[in-house]
């Protein structure tokens, strides 16, 4: 091997824990059914029975040594069953490092928040996490991934659905909702890819309802349905420029599904926001932050729609504020006196 | 050459795991690392030591000899390092089988095979290499980290060793050197945040140092510093309490009752349990639709916000006030009825 020492050597001695005690309780077993059962390569195996032949207790005489037959698995006419013998002190493996036990536990856990899992699986599953719960013992996992809401559900079931279609080769029929705009819009696209980016899924496509590529974020897609047409337009072999989203931050909600605009479409906006709105450069791309010292932050950011931004701010309130452009203050003004209207008429009348 | 490297690992495990006693230093010396100097020594039977640590065997620390305390040995208490008996169904092995395809970052990945290969070695019917034994007709779902220091931070969370990284926050203009003493790694929205002490902030009546960082905001390598074991996770610290901390959930509160114009509201439509078209709205007019939602939380009051004029709310009365309560604040005092008294 070439690795001069350290994860090679601790690797191997992690294997070697495994098959020692795979072997002691199976007697003899065929090289490749050893290597099946464990995942490990054959040849692997054999290197690994190698180091494992020179080991054995303390004091060095040869009844002392692991015993294996090597020539069985290494000349031309041995028969490739593996028979080891005189490692009685390793009969079990060692117990779960709590990484290890965490990543069962947690991948476990993910599997059995699917909605769609048969109900034999689902109880398989979780007699199986009850049982490894039961032999792991002391520890908590240390990795929670979240409980995932009913949204999450819809989106994984969603994905799937793409998925299908983009294996099929197939046109998908979309509803999809541009929250800027508050509109809901039909559309027929041709789908590319399904990537992730920040942390959120895109379906990239060709959009026919504006006879254009478009990325559409998948939590925006209210209905899909697969249709039974093969797709018409297939991705350039030149990557798409998005101009979106470097940084991996979340998009501003307007853009993905329209066209995505050049910076001298834009607008630079400045928003104060108080402590309980904070969090907004933790989502959307910003372009200066400044903290002040009555403990609220000034940002600037980039507005692609300046309706965007209106809602934004309406949906923080009161927390943020617009400080430029003014026509967008104004307008949020206006719209939070035109609601209240509607609240004072709805009590009187 | 590391099979020589992994020939001695194995040959002081084995050596520490038949003894009953703590075997002494210079025994081991003596056995293993024949003609090493004093220095030499040491420093390879540290790293030994660590190495099998890292792997998970419980290499215990003691004396045995009553009248020289200062004569250290070293044990690895077969019940401390075997496996307990766990006998799987082939069904249940087929689940945890299924369960090696969810991580999509190598080190989980290669964790959970590492797992089952221990509980295969143990005598469960899993078949890790059989990739035809895959297929359970389960779509899989995918779990995976974007951040590169994702690894570090679940690797010290597990080990108790302390973690360094240079972080930029909300409000820091550049980044900082932060340390945390990593409790767990949760995951929320599709991000993943590091829980834990930050060691550096002294304890008081209203301060216990607990820290949250978002890992796609460290900048550079994270790494590990200082000895393993480093710290106790408090007893009632529960990673997954936490989760549902940093995030409340926005499905909670009363069923709401709210006006919708039509065309209008999509977001807030989308989850509706029963929508009422065409009802006479707040304007007077016949173009609104009633939607109820099942609940009424922060979210919801949110979204009702973001849609202004297009959107009122007549139940819960809670969301009502919230709601009307943040549209005076931005208001101002325009021409708008003044606050409470005569519309109540």
């Amino acid at each position: 091997m070439s690795a001069p020492s350290g994860a090679g050597a601790r690797d191997q001695v992690g294997r070697m824990l495994a098959l020692v005690p795979y072997l002691n309780a199976r007697g003899s077993v065929h090289v490749d059914e050893a290597s099946r059962d464990l995942g490990v390569p054959a040849q692997q195996i054999v290197q690994d029975l190698r180091v494992l032949f020179l080991c054995g207790l303390p004091g060095g005489y040869p009844d002392d040594l692991i015993d294996v037959d090597i020539e069985a698995l290494t000349d031309a006419d041995g028969d490739g069953v593996i028979r080891m013998s005189n490692a009685d002190y390793l009969s079990r493996p060692l117990r779960l490092a709590p990484t290890e036990a965490s990543a069962l536990v947690v991948a476990l856990r993910v599997l059995d928040a699917d909605p769609g899992l048969p109900e034999a699986t689902r109880a398989s599953l979780h007699s199986a996490l009850a049982k490894l719960e039961g032999a792991l013992g002391q520890d908590r996992p240390r990795i929670e991934a979240g409980d995932t809401d009913p949204g999450q559900r819809d989106l994984d079931e969603l994905a799937g659905r793409v998925e299908d279609a983009l294996a099929a080769g197939e046109q998908l029929r979309i509803t999809y909702h541009v929250p800027a705009r508050d509109e809901l819009v039909e559309r027929t696209v041709d789908p590319w890819a399904l990537v992730r980016r920040g942390g959120v899924a895109y379906l990239e496509a060709w959009c026919h309802l504006v006879s254009d590529e478009r990325s559409f974020r998948l939590d925006r897609v209210h209905h899909a349905v697969r249709l039974t047409t093969p797709v018409e337009h297939r991705r350039p072999p030149v990557a798409v420029p998005d101009g979106q989203d470097p940084a991996g931050e979340q998009d501003q909600g307007a853009t993905p599904g329209d066209v995505f605009p050049r910076a001298d479409e834009t607008l630079l906006a400045t928003l104060r926001l108080a402590p309980p709105a904070r969090w907004v450069p933790d989502y959307y791309r910003t372009e200066a932050v400044r903290p002040q010292e009555d403990g609220t932050l000034e940002i600037d950011l980039r507005v692609a729609d300046p309706r965007w931004l209106e809602r934004l701010v309406l949906r923080l309130a009161p927390h943020a504020t617009v400080l430029d452009p003014t026509s967008v203050s104004e307008q949020v003004t206006a719209s939070a006196q035109r609601t209240l209207r509607l609240y004072e008429g709805g009590r009187v009348g | 050459m590391s099979s020589a490297r992994s020939e001695r690992l194995m040959k002081l495990l084995i050596m520490l795991l038949v003894q009953r006693q703590y075997v002494g230093k210079d025994r081991i010396r003596e056995a293993l690392y024949p003609g090493t100097g004093d220095e030499a020594f040491e420093r390879m039977f540290e790293r030994d030591k660590d190495e099998l640590r890292s792997l998970g065997v419980p290499v215990e620390t003691g004396t045995h000899d009553a009248y020289f305390d200062d004569a250290q040995g070293y044990r690895v208490r077969p019940d401390a390092f075997e496996l307990p008996e766990v006998v799987l169904t082939s069904a249940e092995a087929a689940v945890l089988r299924v369960a090696t395809q969810v991580w999509q970052t190598t080190r989980l990945a290669d964790a959970t095979r590492d797992g089952l290969r221990k509980l295969t070695a143990g005598g469960a019917p899993v078949a890790l290499g059989d990739d035809a034994a895959s297929d359970l007709g389960v779509r899989i779902p995918l779990l995976g980290a974007e951040e590169p220091s994702f690894d570090v931070f679940v690797e010290a969370a597990h080990v108790r060793s302390e973690v360094v990284f240079d972080y930029r926050g909300t409000q820091d203009v550049a980044a900082r050197r932060r340390r945390l003493q990593t409790w767990g790694v949760v995951r929320h929205g599709g991000r993943w945040y590091a829980v834990g002490r930050d060691p550096e902030v002294p304890l008081g009546p209203d301060e216990d140092g607990r820290r949250v960082f978002r890992l796609s905001r460290v900048v550079g390598q994270a790494r590990t510093q200082g000895r393993r074991d480093a710290f106790d996770v408090p007893a009632d610290v529960d990673v997954r309490e936490i989760a549902r901390r940093i995030a409340p959930p926005a499905r909670s509160g009363a069923p709401a009752v709210l006006l919708v114009r039509q065309g209008a509201g999509f977001a807030l439509r989308r989850d509706a349990a029963e929508v009422t078209p065409g009802v006479r709205g707040p304007d007077g007019g016949e173009a609104w639709d009633r939607v109820r939602l099942p609940w009424s939380g922060e979210e919801v009051a949110r979204t009702v916000l973001e849609h202004g004029a297009d959107v009122v709310v007549e139940e819960p009365p809670a969301l009502r006030d919230q709601v009307v309560t943040a549209l005076r604040e931005i208001a101002g005092p325009g021409e708008t009825p003044g606050p409470g008294e005569e519309s109540r």
